[in-house]
């Protein structure tokens, strides 16, 4: 049941942060071959995503990732399967197109940061047949999508060695990241201190305080008194 | 059920997956919709069918959560099937309450649900005690959704009258419409939000690049054009950059 799937146990942004590292040192022929072993893994994976996208009407959607020399076309609806493919010269042109990097692309599919978000910061593009392209992200965002999950299951009985390997670099990325923060903020602590909160954002932070000392009143206020 | 606090804090979803997003945030109450005419953001490929509702009902039910269904928009007249059955099936996937606009569809729903919780959706636009108090009396309604367009001080009085819990947007757009019933969205686009559930359909949506600028079409006509760098919104008609008096602004509501 769609409900009881267990939780991805690879850390999030996965997925997003090897990608661009890893894709575009790969030549267009194996993009589009690691991209349909994917598509096999996600559904396997979550067969209602395939059948949900199989129930759309029938629509191609280009989509291209800045980083990478091949655009994929998404073929899907008009009950069959989705395909996903390497967009040819000459081919037939595809209902919209989807652009970006491939980053803010996996965000998108694993429905970690809101589509119009991504398209309003011009993280995304779109031209053509918004509406598809608009039916296709809602139609993603039903399922919870687990690209790094996917990828690391086509690597068969390496896949475990492979995810502790990963969560492994993710883990000393995000220590890095952390220290980096850290360094940085210290380095600009004394110019923090010296800069005087402006009186309208401190009159706010004053309200809020006041607000959420009543509200607190008000719901001890209601345990104590539930008939009220 | 989990009890309530002091506040009630009710999300929306528009997914099986924000549903479980939701309840993990923390919602007390979840609100969504079928994924047809019957609710007031019928996006494509958006809300729930009537298996993944009662999926999700049930979920949050056993996470002591409960969840409303809103049947929000206006049936055309002679077509009312499709929001019987909205009712039905909410009433058969154990909804802890229907959200609800039109006067037959709350009728409908009083005489042949009489059990279902009734609330009162922001799209009947009763922004006073004597209109929602016909609503109280006539169809039982437990909770009001107040207008968006309201102060803090106007919720308040109506809070002091009314005899209904109320419920109130804390977050998102302001509609400055009335409520369920944009004729801008409907002159535009020829669509309905209050039947058809969408004031800015998608399929009437789209960009185009305009020497280095972006324009944003809804039905053909502009409604904004932004530069270069300059973060973009979706094309409502609410939210549209207008010029009046020779100076462009937005008119009524900035979008987010």
């Amino acid at each position: 049941m769609l409900l009881s799937r267990p939780r991805p146990i690879l850390p999030p942004h996965l997925a997003a942060a090897l990608a661009p590292l890893i894709l575009p040192m790969l030549p267009p022929a194996a993009i589009e071959r690691g991209a349909a072993l994917l598509l096999v893994r996600l559904a396997r994976a979550e067969p209602r995503l395939i059948a949900a996208l199989a129930a759309l009407p029938p629509t191609r959607i280009a989509v291209r990732a800045t980083e990478l020399r091949a655009t994929l076309v998404l073929a899907h609806g008009g009950g069959r399967p989705p395909t996903l493919t390497r967009a040819l010269r000459g081919g037939p042109a595809p209902d919209a197109t989807l652009a970006g990097t491939l980053g803010a692309l996996i965000d998108l599919l694993e429905g970690r940061i809101d589509g119009d978000a991504l398209f309003f910061s011009r993280a995304l593009t779109v031209t053509g047949d918004s509406a598809a392209v608009v039916m296709l992200r809602n139609t993603l965002d039903r399922f919870e999508i687990d690209i790094a999950a996917a990828a690391l299951g086509l690597l068969g009985p390496f896949a475990a060695p492979a995810s502790r390997l990963a969560a492994r670099l993710d883990r000393i990325a995000r220590a890095g990241r952390a220290r980096i923060e850290a360094f940085h903020r210290a380095l600009h602590a004394d110019a923090a201190e010296t800069q005087a909160e402006p009186p309208s954002l401190a009159a706010l932070r004053a309200e809020q305080r006041r607000l959420a000392a009543r509200l607190a009143r008000l719901e001890r206020r209601a345990e104590e008194n539930p008939a009220a | 059920m989990r009890p309530i606090r002091y506040l009630e804090l009710v999300c929306p979803a528009g997914t099986p997956a924000a549903l479980r997003a939701a309840i993990a945030a923390g919602a007390d109450t979840v609100y969504c919709g079928l994924a047809d005419a019957t609710t007031a953001r019928n996006y494509p490929g958006l809300n729930f069918s009537p298996e993944e509702l009662g999926e999700g009902i049930a979920y949050a039910h056993a996470e002591g959560r409960r969840v409303l269904v809103a049947v929000n928009t206006f049936p055309r007249a002679g077509a009312t099937a499709l929001w019987r059955r909205a009712l039905d099936t909410a009433a058969e996937a154990g909804a802890d309450a229907v959200i609800l606009a039109d006067l037959g569809v709350l009728d409908d729903a009083a005489r042949r649900h009489p059990k279902l919780r009734r609330h009162l959706s922001v799209q009947a636009a009763a922004a006073n005690p004597l209109a929602i108090a016909f609503y109280r009396e006539r169809f039982a309604i437990s909770r009001v959704v107040l207008p968006r367009v309201l102060a803090v001080s106007e919720v308040a009085a109506l809070i002091a009258r009314i005899g209904v819990e109320a419920e109130v947007f804390a977050f998102g757009s302001l509609g400055t419409m009335v409520e369920g019933r944009c004729y801008l969205s409907s002159y535009i686009t020829g669509r309905s939000p209050s039947s058809d559930g969408v004031c800015a359909p998608a399929e009437h949506v789209a960009y185009r690049e305009d020497g280095g600028a972006l324009l944003a079409c809804l039905g053909g006509a502009v409604m904004n054009r932004f530069a270069a760098g300059e973060t973009r919104s979706y094309p409502t008609p609410c939210k549209a950059r207008l010029v009046t008096n020779g100076e462009a602004s937005y008119l009524f509501e900035e979008p987010v």
